[in-house]
């Protein structure tokens, strides 16, 4: 059994590709949570679409160890675009957003096609794991410390703004300002999860654990806590399981996170069930 | 709680000459009143009267001309995280996931940055303030699992909580059954007995004429300031205000 689960990490690829994912575990429900409750999904996953045509620009003139920084950039420029058209018109934000997103994303796929690269679209799109270089490592482990030091530190005034807005810049939070920092560090997750799931499957991680943990906690420190431990338990059983299947580890860790969604959500209806249940117990009428 | 017959005792609030704009048609203008340290004042007036902009006026959400005079500072010099504002539809995110006494904790935040671990001085005023709204039992429930009229009190705790010498109340009695909305008005009198101010906006006159002892009735202009029961005696300024 310890061979089982150990033999996936034997190599140093697959062992960067471990630290890779611990990183990305630790990381996506700490951000995940607030994507959930600013209902801001459809922007990180406008964002890591995004990312596409920073990838392909930066390798094709800087190479392969700078498409993380290429992919922030394009994340970060099509949140400013997407900031500015919302507040400065009445247009609906999603539409805007699927509007800007689809075209970085279609220049990226053009942009990847005329570089002349080595690197295939489906490690991408997909995930690229096994691929990691010392590089990424050390690109993703900066951006984990810097997103997890501000949310930290910044934990009690991420809730209030979260949980009302209004009142929080009453009493003194510069609101737009933290609005416009969160948007910058879901760019910044985003580029840390596309190396173990890729940039489809990309808000799958951010989101899944989150929402999972969502169902069966009632504070927000519980949602990221347990959220990491879905996590660490999704990318972790993923890996091994892609290893031993011979199946792609982005998509099987993305397959798992919606399963463990389910199950979570069906293991909390039965709880509540039962507790309803125990609370009030049927009585069915006596026969005279 | 005092009544209008009492003699005021400085006032917590002097509006003078306020006027508010939406582009080119005028919400409010040239509004006066003053509310003394311990009124609970009824804000009164038909639907688009200016209630609600003349409140968030007063709160310093939208931009107004004239005089906002708070505990004897003038408004432009003040920080205005001394009014506790409840709006008609508060922003708040109520399926967000936190315990009532982190709520009332955002009050605090006016005094500093609130950490992880709160200081014991918040804690301690978190407690004092959700004994006064009587939700002391609810304090470790989540936001989410708590009634309508209770989640409003929370917010009540959270504006005392960030020791607001008057709090402004945007239609807090709306849709609430009678028997609490009478128990809001008995914690606003607890309240006003401790030194608090209240302005509180309504269109039930019926429920102002008998709970409360000073109304301000406005239709875009100032109308009436006095007792309800008095002032509110003719059909015609009855119609005006509540139509």
């Amino acid at each position: 059994m310890i061979d089982f689960l150990v033999d996936p990490f034997a190599s140093s690829f697959t062992q960067r590709a471990a630290l890779v994912s611990l990183l990305v575990a630790l990381l996506a429900p700490s951000i995940g949570v607030w994507i959930i409750h600013r209902q801001l999904s459809y922007m990180a996953d406008a964002m890591s679409h995004s990312t596409l045509v920073g990838v392909a620009l930066t390798f094709a003139w800087f190479g392969r160890g700078a498409i993380l920084i290429g992919a922030l950039a394009a994340g970060l420029t099509v949140t400013l675009i997407i900031a500015y058209f919302t507040q400065k018109s009445t247009l609906p934000r999603d539409a805007v957003i699927a509007v800007v997103a689809s075209g970085f994303f279609a220049s990226g796929i053009i942009a990847l096609g005329r570089v002349d690269t080595n690197i295939s679209l489906n490690h991408l799109l997909f995930g690229q794991l096994l691929t990691v270089t010392s590089t990424d490592l050390k690109i993703t482990l900066v951006l984990v410390v810097i997103v997890l030091a501000y949310v930290t530190s910044n934990f009690r005034d991420l809730t209030f703004v979260t949980l009302d807005p209004l009142h929080a810049r009453q009493v003194g939070i510069a609101v737009g300002r933290q609005t416009n920092v969160v948007l910058v560090l879901i760019a910044m997750s985003v580029v840390v999860c596309i190396s173990t799931v890729g940039i489809v499957l990309t808000v799958s991680l951010l989101i899944g654990p989150a929402l999972s943990a969502r169902l069966v906690t009632s504070t927000i420190a519980q949602q990221v806590l347990a959220g990491t431990g879905l996590a660490l338990f999704q990318v972790f059983t993923g890996f091994v399981i892609s290893y031993h299947l011979d199946m792609a580890p982005g998509p099987t860790i993305a397959v798992l996170g919606t399963a463990i969604f389910l199950l979570t959500h069906l293991a909390a209806s039965l709880i509540r069930s039962d507790l309803r249940t125990a609370r009030h117990p049927r009585r069915w009428p006596v026969k005279p | 709680m005092k009544h209008s017959s009492d003699p005021p005792s400085g006032p917590v609030l002097a509006v003078a000459h306020l006027s508010v704009s939406y582009e080119s048609t005028r919400a409010l203008d040239d509004i006066s009143f003053e509310i003394g340290e311990g009124e609970v004042v009824a804000l009164i007036g038909a639907n688009g009267a200016g209630k609600s902009s003349l409140l968030k006026a007063l709160a310093g959400q939208i931009r107004h001309t004239g005089d906002v005079v708070i505990g004897g500072q003038h408004c432009h010099h003040l920080d205005r995280q001394v009014i506790g504002y409840i709006p008609q539809a508060p922003s708040v995110n109520y399926s967000f996931p936190i315990r009532v006494r982190d709520v009332v904790l955002g009050g605090r935040r006016r005094f500093g940055r609130v950490g992880l671990r709160p200081d014991p001085t918040d804690v301690v005023a978190v407690e004092s303030c959700l004994g006064q709204v009587g939700l002391a039992d609810l304090a470790d429930r989540p936001l989410s699992k708590l009634s309508g009229g209770q989640q409003q009190r929370v917010l009540l705790a959270r504006a005392l909580a960030q020791e607001a010498s008057i709090l402004l109340l945007d239609e807090a009695a709306a849709g609430v059954d009678e028997r609490r909305a009478d128990a809001l008005i008995d914690t606003f009198d607890i309240l006003a007995d401790r030194g608090k101010s209240v302005l509180i906006s309504s269109h039930n006159l019926a429920f102002v004429k008998r709970r409360f002892a000073r109304c301000i009735g406005i239709n875009t202009t100032l109308l009436v300031d006095g007792n309800p029961r008095e002032v509110l005696d003719t059909d015609a300024l009855t119609n005006l205000l509540s139509k």
